[in-house]
């Protein structure tokens, strides 16, 4: 009886052992590897960002101040150093209350103002190099310049000496000579005829004094020579440690522990080949380059640790990295990177974030974050650059603890990038300042640190969008976007675009590229790109279509003589097959998506006769040195090409060479004003030069990017939606880079198209705006003064916008099998119809699925 | 009474041991499978119902033809070789030859090889600068990428009875063992010789074990897409386009419905053929 019993209750113990077994292991999250204390939704406490403002306005346009350096003193003062234009070039300012509100140091200066040089418009005095101690000792370089005309040559002196300014203002010169480093430069710069000196320039003189690297001296002959940067050393960075200890970092990756009282090198660190920066943190010395972090002794210089695991945290950190130069508990170190302040346990390797990137002003991809102090209170000031947008900005940042803070907001953005986008970072940046109750995450799929593919990728978001789980905001880019369509993965944002066309916002043509029959809208491409040709007017009128680009180029190498101009750059001709891919490739496949051979076999036989015009065009230097990277692009080395690569050059950097001679053509896509100016002060110098839409078998072809859609299957349709209103904003739009593309939102390409220099006092819109030029093989210099376009110029540029219709073929997958597959046929002797074959066999499965 | 009540007692505990298993197998393989089942009846959205027409789009589908008559294919020539080959050596080790327990192990080794490394070891062998392309050079023949070319399905038969023989030939062994020695010597006493034992004493004694290593094999041949996969990514050559690729590349361009009423399809047939051969040794019997 008893034992019957006992079989029963172990066989119930059994049963609910394996039922809580089996549950327990269906839960969901596991915890995962996140070492972010921000944890879920609800809690509470965190450190909160409060924007301080700079220590000094820099409003007036002349003036500049910039933080070289910011200590913390031992009675909690912040001290910092700035250079700027007073009289010193410098000032120091003190704030007793954090770095709130700063005032003038009242440390005593006027030694340093007797190290300026007389008053002498040849010669002058300034301070680099500096550090300050805590108890208030400046340790500095200070370098006075002495220049002078000899004829047509100017000469250069300069002096370097290193001071220790003590707290209480007493001067001394650290008597240091650091190995490899001298303390003196000369330098002569030798002008040629063309280059102007008052009018009384003078021919090269045969006889110029040879380079020596022994005493310094750097020769410059006539502005072709640069100095000798190869075996250049100098001083990098300086720690100060007390008033008579400094540790100086060279540009060679040495580290000089001086005695400043007798300028002694007591110890020299030289394991590495170049160092990022050093920490002095307690007795620790910390030092950084791109693959370790290694720990010394600070007294003994001697090696004491690596830190291997912190390494690979800096190595995967996007933006600089930082190290506060502060050590809690003897092993606890602070740090800042792209994902926020951490602190790091220089024991056991454990990281803790203190805040998080994604909610705060880190976040933004255009920033820089140096001078990281940690307060005696536990508060965290930095100093803060972000170049997003308009404007940069300066700024002192601090972090404090507030418990009643909430840990995360309760509203959570994800946007989802196939591969990594710099502007939807800076989007996503900005977004979450104007909008703080959201916290903005982006995702990308392929982070090249793994071997994860983009397949790979796309079924982990495909897996995580039918779960439920999948992002909010996608970027389609590279993503299957009429899939996504057809399978109604992408809400309709209609009601947002179409009151934004109807008040003409936006480029209605650009804006409904993905307009699907039933008249609703799923993507949007942000940013688009004009494919142009850019040339002759005379040729130009003559090129309609890509067979006439083929009979042009054919009958200008049959009438060519000696010396005549390349058709082209040579990187243009062998990136031929894909930089025409944009205007031609839809054309090659029928209405039911299958590939229509006789077009496809078309378009190589042109690109073929193209390219060997292009080549019998070139020069025999351009030839040899085509030739040797024409061997490079196919072999094995050079691995599978990308359509994605091709299309999207900008040919304005080769309107120069139009102008002087030396290229027929240039082809590639506009994206940017820039672009547009370069082309419209070649037209305004030679008026024959002229752009028109890059001819092909389709017109009127603009290339879509940056495309955005909406997860249909979001948790938080209305925030989307206020990310979405925003990116298409002026606002949102002025941060995108232009070099990816005119912005969509009518506004914001207007604004790109103001003058930058337009608000400045005295602007004269014939004025040049800078120019650039190269040198012929003769060395002959040519020059292109730019000048912003025109409102003529403009306008007729926008009235081709007006015209575009058709978006380039966007299945990358295709097009980069045809790129593969073809390339041989274009710059080798392989069959076209070989290669039209291999393409069908290729891409017939891809076709048939 | 009492017994019936201690049976039903019994039975009872013999559900409860079943059940936290079966509401695993339920939760992670059946109740997704009726899902499998009611998509394949629905648009790709799940939102419409659209009867056959899945059904019908698979087959007018020249993907889904290729990738069925290969992996078809590749089944009916393997899984053959696989068993007589592995049938062939398992009766000779049986024999008592020496050094038999030392073969039997090697023949394990395939097994243990990561796919990865096997896959380095095809790119070595079969590159178009690889070792066979060395080989066939010397011979003055065009050496080429033999992965591109139709040559790649026999990498993948080969590939395929090279992982498996050594599993196959342990599970013969075991059957083979089973039958005992007194059937053997009663036939030779009456005059047989070894085909006649073979054929008329181990064959049909076999009979269980065949149905449950053909099973095993035709599972098995499934898992010889990861080694495809991983040398000629998501596209291969044409003759070893499997049907896991055809899922595989559905699944990126979420193509739901198809994948689902394939899936439906291919679930059926394994089913039809694991009870055939199951009817067909039973009748043996």
């Amino acid at each position: 009886m008893f034992m019957k019993k006992l079989k029963k209750f172990v066989s119930a113990g059994l049963v609910l052992a394996m039922s809580v077994s089996l549950l327990a292991g269906c839960s969901g999250n596991s915890g995962g590897d996140n070492s972010s204390t921000a944890g879920s939704p609800g809690g509470k406490g965190r450190y909160v960002e409060q924007d301080y403002g700079y220590p000094v306005s820099t409003d007036d346009e002349y003036s500049y101040a910039y933080i070289q350096t910011m200590t913390q003193l031992a009675d909690g003062t912040i001290r910092t150093l700035i250079n700027d234009n007073s009289d010193l070039g410098f000032s120091i300012m003190d704030s007793t209350d954090g770095g709130k509100t700063w005032t003038a140091s009242s440390m005593d200066l006027s030694p340093i103002s007797e190290l300026k040089p007389a008053n002498d418009e040849n010669t002058y005095g300034y301070m680099n190099t500096a550090a300050m101690d805590k108890e208030g000792n400046l340790a500095f370089i200070y370098t006075v310049n002495v220049s002078h005309q000899e004829g047509s040559m100017s000469i250069n002196d300069s002096t370097s000496t290193y001071y220790l300014l003590s707290k209480d203002g007493q001067l001394k010169e650290i008597p240091v000579e650091i190995p490899g480093i001298s303390k003196t430069e000369h330098y002569e710069y030798q002008y040629t005829d063309e280059t102007d000196l008052d009018d009384t320039a003078e021919a090269i003189e045969d006889e110029v004094p040879e380079e020596t690297e022994d005493d310094g001296i750097i020769i410059n002959e006539g502005g072709d020579s640069d100095p000798d940067y190869e075996n250049y050393n100098g001083i990098q960075s300086f720690k100060l440690a007390d008033s008579n200890t400094l540790y100086a970092l060279d540009y060679n990756g040495a580290i000089y522990q001086i005695s400043i009282s007798d300028g002694k090198v007591v110890n020299t660190i030289e394991d590495f080949d170049w160092i990022n920066d050093m920490y002095l943190c307690g007795d620790k010395l910390l030092i950084y380059n791109w693959e370790k972090v290694a720990e010394y002794d600070a007294s003994t210089g001697k090696k004491t640790a690596e830190h291997d695991a912190l390494a690979e945290i800096f190595q995967n950190s996007r933006g600089n990295i930082v190290i506060a130069d502060y050590l809690k508990d003897d092993s606890i170190i602070y740090y800042v990177c792209s994902d926020g302040i951490f602190s790091y346990n220089l024991k056991d390797s454990t990281s803790e974030q203190i805040v998080d990137a994604n909610m705060s002003s880190l976040i933004s991809p255009n920033s820089n974050a140096d001078n990281l102090i940690i307060k005696d209170n536990g508060d965290i000031l930095l100093r803060f650059s972000d170049y997003s947008g308009n404007e940069s900005t300066e700024t002192l940042l601090n972090y404090t603890y507030d418990a009643e803070a909430a840990k995360k907001p309760d509203k959570e953005l994800t946007i989802y990038s196939l591969q990594d986008n710099y502007d939807i970072r800076t989007l996503a940046a900005m977004f979450q300042k104007t909008h703080p109750d959201v916290y903005v995450n982006v995702e990308y799929g392929v982070s090249y640190d793994d071997a994860i593919t983009a397949s790979d990728a796309i079924r982990t978001l495909n897996t995580e969008i039918m779960a439920g789980e999948g992002p909010d905001i996608i970027l389609l880019d590279g993503l299957p976007i009429d899939s996504y369509v057809e399978k109604g993965l992408l809400a309709d944002i209609s009601d947002i675009t179409e009151p934004m066309i109807a008040e003409g916002k936006l480029f209605e043509n650009i804006a409904n590229t993905y307009k699907s029959d039933n008249g609703k809208l799923y993507a949007i491409p942000t940013q688009f790109r004009v494919p142009v040709l850019i040339g002759k007017k005379s040729m130009l009128d003559q090129i309609n279509s890509l067979s006439d680009f083929t009979a042009v180029a054919n009958q200008y190498v049959s009438e060519a003589k000696e010396n005549d101009a390349a058709l082209v750059e040579s990187w243009s001709a062998l990136s031929l097959l894909g930089d025409m891919m944009p205007v031609n490739s839809a054309s090659w496949f029928n209405e039911d998506g299958s590939l229509n051979k006789d077009n496809l076999k078309t378009y190589l036989q042109d690109i073929k006769s193209l390219f060997n015009a292009f080549c019998a065009s070139m020069s025999e230097t351009e030839k040899t040195d085509f030739e040797d990277t024409l061997s490079y692009y196919t072999s094995e080395d050079m691995g599978e090409l990308d359509a994605s690569w091709y299309g999207t050059g900008d040919p304005s950097w080769n309107v120069l060479y139009i102008l002087a001679g030396q290229y027929q053509l240039a082809y590639g896509s506009l994206s940017s004003s820039d672009s547009l100016q370069s082309i419209s002060s070649a037209m305004r110098k030679d008026t024959d030069i002229t752009y028109k839409q890059l001819p092909g078998s389709l017109e009127n072809v603009y290339i879509p990017s940056n495309v955005i859609g909406i997860n249909s299957k979001t948790k938080d349709m209305d925030t989307a939606k206020a990310f979405f209103s925003y990116m298409l904003s002026s606002e949102g739009q002025d941060s995108f880079d232009s070099y990816n593309g005119f912005s969509v939102n009518i506004d914001s390409f207007n604004k790109s198209m103001i003058d930058p220099n337009a608000d400045q006092p005295g602007y004269d819109p014939n004025q040049s705006n800078g120019g650039w030029g190269t040198t012929d093989e003769n060395g002959n210099e040519i020059m292109l003064d730019l000048y912003w376009p025109t409102e003529e110029q403009i306008a007729d540029f926008k009235a081709m916008i007006g015209t575009l219709s058709t978006p380039s073929y966007s299945d990358n997958t295709i097009l980069s099998t045809i790129l593969n597959d073809c390339f041989g046929c274009i710059v080798g002797d392989d069959s076209i119809d070989d290669a039209v074959e291999q393409v069908v066999k290729d891409i017939n499965i891809y076709l048939s699925e | 009474m009492l017994m019936k009540f201690d049976h039903k007692k019994n039975h009872l505990t013999d559900i409860a041991f079943v059940v936290p298993s079966l509401l695993g197998v339920s939760l992670f393989v059946l109740i997704p499978f009726i899902d499998v089942i009611r998509r394949s009846f629905m648009n790709v959205a799940g939102t419409a119902f659209v009867f056959l027409n899945n059904y019908l789009a698979i087959f007018r589908n020249a993907a889904f033809m290729m990738a069925f008559t290969n992996t078809l294919k590749f089944m009916v020539i393997c899984i053959p070789i696989l068993l007589a080959f592995s049938l062939l050596i398992a009766t000779f080790l049986n024999a008592g030859i020496r050094g038999a327990n030392y073969l039997k192990t090697a023949y394990l080794v395939p097994m243990a090889i990561p796919v990865a490394s096997v896959v380095l070891i095809w790119r070595l062998l079969f590159h178009e600068n690889g070792f066979f392309s060395g080989f066939v050079n010397m011979l003055g023949l065009q050496p080429q990428d033999w992965m591109d070319t139709s040559y790649a399905f026999w990498i993948l038969v080969f590939s395929y009875v090279w992982k498996n023989l050594g599993y196959n030939i342990v599970l013969w062994m075991a059957g083979l063992t089973a039958i005992p020695d007194t059937l053997y010597e009663a036939a030779r006493a009456d005059g047989a010789n070894n085909f006649q034992c073979f054929w008329y004493i181990t064959m049909p004694n076999l009979m269980s074990t065949l149905y449950t290593i053909t099973v095993l094999a035709f599972l098995n041949s499934f898992k010889v897409f990861r080694e495809a996969y991983l040398v000629a990514g998501d596209y291969p050559h044409e003759s070893m386009y499997l049907l896991q690729h055809l899922f595989n590349n559905w699944f990126r361009e979420l193509s739901l419905d198809k994948m689902s009423a394939a899936a439906v399809i291919v679930a059926l047939l394994i089913l039809l053929l694991i009870l055939g051969l199951q009817r067909s040794w039973d009748q043996t019997d």
